[in-house]
């Protein structure tokens, strides 16, 4: 497999959307607004590209009996450097996305990641699949904050794109509609993954 | 001005519920919710972990990274201390209790990845919890965890003999039901206004 | 060669590679964060410059929209500098309050007030006018309230509430009410967030209680017969 198709798979197709669906779960609270979800999302990517990287480089070295724990320790390391970066960088988002950048630790997908593809493969192609992985997840982030917030607040981004007419739905604001949203988008993929039998 | 650990305690299991506002814990949530039995056992177990961590990393915090000044390891600090404690608690039951083993010690190993567990240790420390108030959020939050998958379990059990597009079976169906007790559990925050 | 293997079988590999591996990991951290500590400092001084002088902004003829979005740290420290400076209480060496000057005057006080909320502590600045007849305005600077109903008091409508109600008249302390969101204020009435009253009473008696201690032990001889 080349990298490319390694990035597709792990990206687009409907298997790794429907895991990324789990692994989203720890995210939902911060998709009642898109800035947030993209932040959280390239938190994300960077976290998988280079955990994963680091995870396949040292795999031989790794010792079996504490493998979990090695790696629970690498993934931890880079989210507290994409912790730091937040704080220095950007405090007003890093106050907002509060608890939740930390929980990236106990992502699934990461784990799942490092388990079933970094402990077996090159690092190059390790770090493409997790560049992969994280791409699709935060496009679902996206999706799912893209209709919560143009609904909820009327904009996209924190602009406003629906003038004082549109009246909000505060129910996109609150929790029950992010369950909702997953709900209809693991409805559509499982439609498609039907279709193509 | 503190706020009363009583209050915390039946915000964290009712108003804000850690799985339903927070969504925290969905993953062994969605995967375990399908019988009332296991999901009971697991709730437990979550529970008991999530009081004892809180109460460990609490004094982890305040008693050795803030006098050192090292609150940016916390990530890490909070999640190894997670991990021992599982791993100690599997041990000790396995050792001295057999039949608490074979019930509840098989849920032991889920729950080192469950984000409910740290996030309860994360929002202690943003939020500025004192001790008492800790062991209220921890106590409250895992009781709210329990109700919520022990309530989604029953639910399920019912499930199976309806007759559900297919599309949505498995996790799709769970998810929107899991929204409807969402929606139900905002009821409650009428009651937190009264106190 | 063969040595080597033996030792990455041996008991021993598996703590001396997890000391090793930790070791690595937590200098590097520990570096970064000295490299972040100071832009993280600065950037919480800036944030609470900036909350302090928007208090101010139709007092500020320097200060508009434009230039609180733009948020620079030389402006705002400069801006700062002019028009406000920080004081001790003679009673509590530990908690700072600060002062607003206009052309050397005495224009305002900011107090930090902390009030107990449903969640967590909010934090706010309070603004009231020198002899402490009615507030300036508020300013949220952290709360931990649950999204979408409780975390909405950072909303601009009910902090902008506040500003000219009035906190003490005639010879006692007024007290505000919270009344409905969508019900029509009269001076004395806010509004309070629907499905949030919690943390709208909090913010309420969180600042009367709190300026009251303060105007009682403090302030008391500020006012001008």
């Amino acid at each position: 497999m080349n990298k490319k198709q390694i990035f597709i798979q792990s990206a687009f197709t409907e298997n790794a959307i429907w895991s990324q669906i789990l692994g989203i779960c720890s995210a939902l609270a911060v998709t009642n607004q898109m800035k947030n979800s993209l932040v959280m999302g390239l938190g994300v990517i960077f976290t998988l590209a280079l955990s994963m990287l680091t995870i396949s480089a040292i795999r031989s070295l790794i010792p079996s009996r504490v493998r979990m724990m090695a790696q629970t320790f690498i993934i931890a390391f880079y989210v507290i450097l994409v912790d730091l970066f937040l704080k220095a960088f950007l405090p007003d988002t890093s106050q907002q996305l509060g608890p939740y950048v930390g929980l990236i630790i106990t992502n699934c997908i990461i784990m799942g990641r490092a388990e079933a593809f970094a402990s077996k493969n090159t690092p190059l192609d390790s770090m493409v699949d997790g560049i992969g992985a994280g791409v699709g997840y935060t496009l679902v982030l996206l999706i799912i904050s893209f209709i919560r917030e143009i609904f909820g607040f009327g904009a996209i981004f924190g602009y406003q794109v629906l003038g004082s007419w549109w009246t909000r739905w505060s129910i996109m604001v609150m929790a029950p509609s992010a369950f909702f949203l997953l709900a209809m988008l693991i409805w559509i993929t499982e439609i498609r993954k039907r279709k193509r039998g | 001005m503190e706020i009363n650990a009583v209050v915390i305690f039946f915000a964290a299991i009712f108003t804000s519920n850690i799985l339903l506002t927070n969504f925290l814990g969905m993953c062994s949530f969605l995967s375990v919710s399908k019988e009332v039995e296991s999901s009971f056992g697991l709730g437990v177990a979550v529970f008991f972990v999530m009081v004892c961590t809180t109460a460990i990393n609490y004094a982890v915090y305040h008693l050795i990274m803030v006098p050192l000044d090292i609150v940016y390891l916390q990530y890490i600090i909070f999640i190894i201390v997670i991990a021992a404690f599982v791993q100690l608690t599997e041990m000790l039951v396995e050792r001295f209790s057999p039949v608490l083993y074979y019930t509840l010690g098989i849920f032991l190993p889920l729950i080192t990845v469950n984000c409910a567990i740290l996030g309860v240790s994360l929002f202690m420390v943003i939020r500025n919890y004192s001790f008492i108030q800790s062991i209220a959020y921890g106590g409250g939050a895992g009781l709210g965890w329990l109700l919520a998958i022990l309530s989604l379990a029953g639910i399920r059990q019912k499930l199976k003999l309806n007759r559900v597009p297919a599309g949505l079976r498995g996790a799709g169906i769970t998810l929107i039901i899991t929204g409807i007790m969402a929606l139900a559990f905002i009821g409650f925050s009428g009651i937190a206004a009264i106190q | 060669m063969k040595e080597k293997t033996n030792f990455l079988e041996s008991r021993l590999y598996p703590v001396v590679f997890m000391i090793i591996l930790s070791a690595i990991l937590t200098l590097i951290l520990a570096f970064s964060y000295q490299l972040s500590k100071g832009r993280v400092e600065m950037y919480q001084e800036l944030r609470l410059q900036t909350n302090l002088l928007s208090l101010f902004k139709s007092e500020i003829p320097e200060l508009n929209d434009k230039v609180i979005k733009e948020n620079n740290p030389v402006i705002m420290n400069e801006l700062y500098n002019k028009y406000l400076v920080s004081k001790i209480l003679a009673n509590r060496p530990d908690y700072q309050y600060y002062e607003f000057l206009d052309n050397g005057n005495t224009a305002g006080y900011v107090f930090p007030i902390s009030a107990k909320g449903l969640w967590s502590t909010i934090k706010l600045l309070v603004a009231i006018d020198p002899e402490f007849n009615q507030y300036l305005g508020i300013k949220i600077i952290s709360q931990g309230e649950t999204p979408g109903l409780g975390a909405r008091i950072t909303e601009n409508w009910f902090q902008e509430q506040f500003t000219g109600k009035v906190f003490y008249q005639g010879n006692s302390f007024n007290k505000l009410q919270l009344i409905e969101e969508n019900g029509n204020p009269n001076a004395d009435q806010i509004l309070q967030i629907t499905g949030a009253t919690v943390s709208s009473k909090a913010i309420v008696a969180g600042i009367q209680h709190d300026l009251e201690i303060l105007y009682n032990q403090n302030f008391s001889n500020v006012k001008v017969d």
